[in-house]
C-alpha cells in the first residue's frame, strides 16, 4: 500500500478510519447490525414484492406496504453499517468485484423504485383483496427481488474477492 | 470429542467444502446461510412487526400464507448449516457461542411458530391479544440475538481444526 490514491489518503486520515481501526469490537457489532438491516430489509420489502407477484393475495397490497418503513430503516442501518466497512479498510472494497456487482445491483434497485413509485404504485394502491396487480408492477416486483437477493450473493462473496494486497 | 471432530474433518465432504476453490463450496455455502437468514428472520421479524400493530389492515389471520417464506428460509439455513459445521466442526462445537446461537435459533424459531397459531385463533379479530403482543417482542429480541450471536462466532472460537495450534 505504499501509493494510496488521493481518495484513499483522505479516508484513511478521518477520525471514522481511526476509530474502526482502534475498536476491535466494533466491526462483529457493525456487521451483526448489518445483517439485522438486511432481514428487515429483505422480510419487509420482499414479503411486498411476493404480495405483488401473486403471493398471499388476500392481503390487499396497500395494507402490506405499511411495512416498507421498516424495510427503509434496515436500508439506513445498513448504509450507516456499511460506511464503518469502508473507512475502516476502503481497499478492500473499493477494489473488489464483488462489491462492484454489489453497487450496480442497488443502482439497478433504486431506479427500479423510482420507476416503480413513479408509474406504478398508484395502481397498485387500488388493488384490493383477492385482486392480481398490472404485469407492470409484477415485473418491477420480480426485479426488485432479483436485485435484493443479488445484493445479498454480492454482499456475502466480497470477503472471497479481496484485492491480493489486502493479505 | 476430538476423535469425532477429526472423523468429520477427515470426511470427503469437510475437505471439499474447506479447500474446493469452487464459489460453490464453502463461499456458497456462506452465501445460501445469508440469503436463509434473509427469509427466516426477515419475514418472522415482517410478522412480529404486524402482531405488535404494524400495518395493522392485513389481516392477521392471512399472515399464514406468507409461512412458506419461513420454511424455505429454516430448511435452507438447516442444510447450510449442517454443512458448515460439517466443514468447521471443532471451531464451532468448542465455542460455547455457538450453543448460545443455537438455543436463540431454537427459541426465536418455537416463537414464531407460537405467533402463527395464535394469530389464526384470533382470525376474526383485528387487533392481537396481549399475550400475542409479547411473544411478538420476544420472537423480535431472539432473533436479534440469534443473529448477533452467529455473528460473533467467527470473532469467538478458540480452535479451528483438530490439527490446529490452539489461539488463546
Amino acid at each position: 500500500m505504499a501509493d494510496m490514491a488521493p481518495w484513499e489518503i483522505w479516508v484513511r486520515g478521518t477520525g471514522l478510519s481511526r476509530f474502526v481501526l482502534d475498536h476491535f469490537w466494533g466491526w462483529p457489532i457493525a456487521e451483526s447490525l448489518h445483517f439485522l438491516g438486511l432481514s428487515l430489509l429483505i422480510g419487509t420489502v420482499g414479503l411486498f414484492d411476493l404480495r405483488l407477484l401473486g403471493m398471499a393475495k388476500s392481503i390487499a397490497p396497500a395494507a402490506l406496504h405499511r411495512l416498507i418503513p421498516w424495510g427503509i430503516g434496515g436500508y439506513v442501518l445498513n448504509l450507516c453499517t456499511g460506511i464503518y466497512f469502508f473507512f475502516g479498510y476502503p481497499e478492500q472494497y473499493a477494489y473488489n468485484r464483488a462489491f462492484h456487482f454489489k453497487l450496480a445491483f442497488m443502482a439497478v434497485a433504486g431506479l427500479n423504485l423510482l420507476f416503480f413509485y413513479g408509474m406504478a404504485f398508484r395502481g397498485v394502491k387500488t388493488v384490493g383483496p383477492g385482486a392480481d396487480t398490472a404485469w407492470q408492477a409484477k415485473v418491477m416486483a420480480g426485479i426488485s427481488l432479483a436485485m435484493w437477493l443479488g445484493i445479498i450473493i454480492a454482499g456475502r462473496l466480497i470477503t472471497f474477492f479481496r484485492p491480493p494486497f489486502f493479505h | 470429542m476430538d476423535p469425532f471432530f477429526a472423523v468429520i474433518e477427515n470426511s470427503a465432504l469437510s475437505l471439499w467444502l474447506r479447500s474446493s476453490s469452487s464459489l460453490l463450496a464453502f463461499p456458497g455455502v456462506l452465501v445460501l446461510h445469508a440469503l436463509g437468514m434473509g427469509a427466516l428472520a426477515g419475514g418472522s421479524l415482517a410478522i412480529a412487526l404486524r402482531v405488535l400493530g404494524v400495518a395493522r389492515g392485513v389481516p392477521l389471520a392471512a399472515i399464514r400464507q406468507f409461512y412458506p417464506v419461513f420454511w424455505v428460509g429454516l430448511s435452507a439455513n438447516v442444510f447450510s448449516g449442517v454443512l458448515l459445521l460439517t466443514a468447521y466442526p471443532t471451531k464451532a462445537l468448542t465455542n460455547p457461542v455457538f450453543f448460545v446461537k443455537m438455543l436463540f435459533v431454537f427459541l426465536a424459531v418455537t416463537a414464531t411458530l407460537w405467533l402463527r397459531d395464535l394469530a389464526n385463533d384470533a382470525a376474526h379479530s383485528v387487533a392481537p391479544s396481549d399475550r400475542a403482543k409479547m411473544l411478538a417482542a420476544a420472537a423480535i429480541l431472539f432473533w436479534i440475538a440469534a443473529i448477533f450471536a452467529g455473528r460473533f462466532l467467527a470473532y469467538t472460537h478458540t480452535r479451528l481444526l483438530v490439527d490446529t495450534p490452539v489461539y488463546f
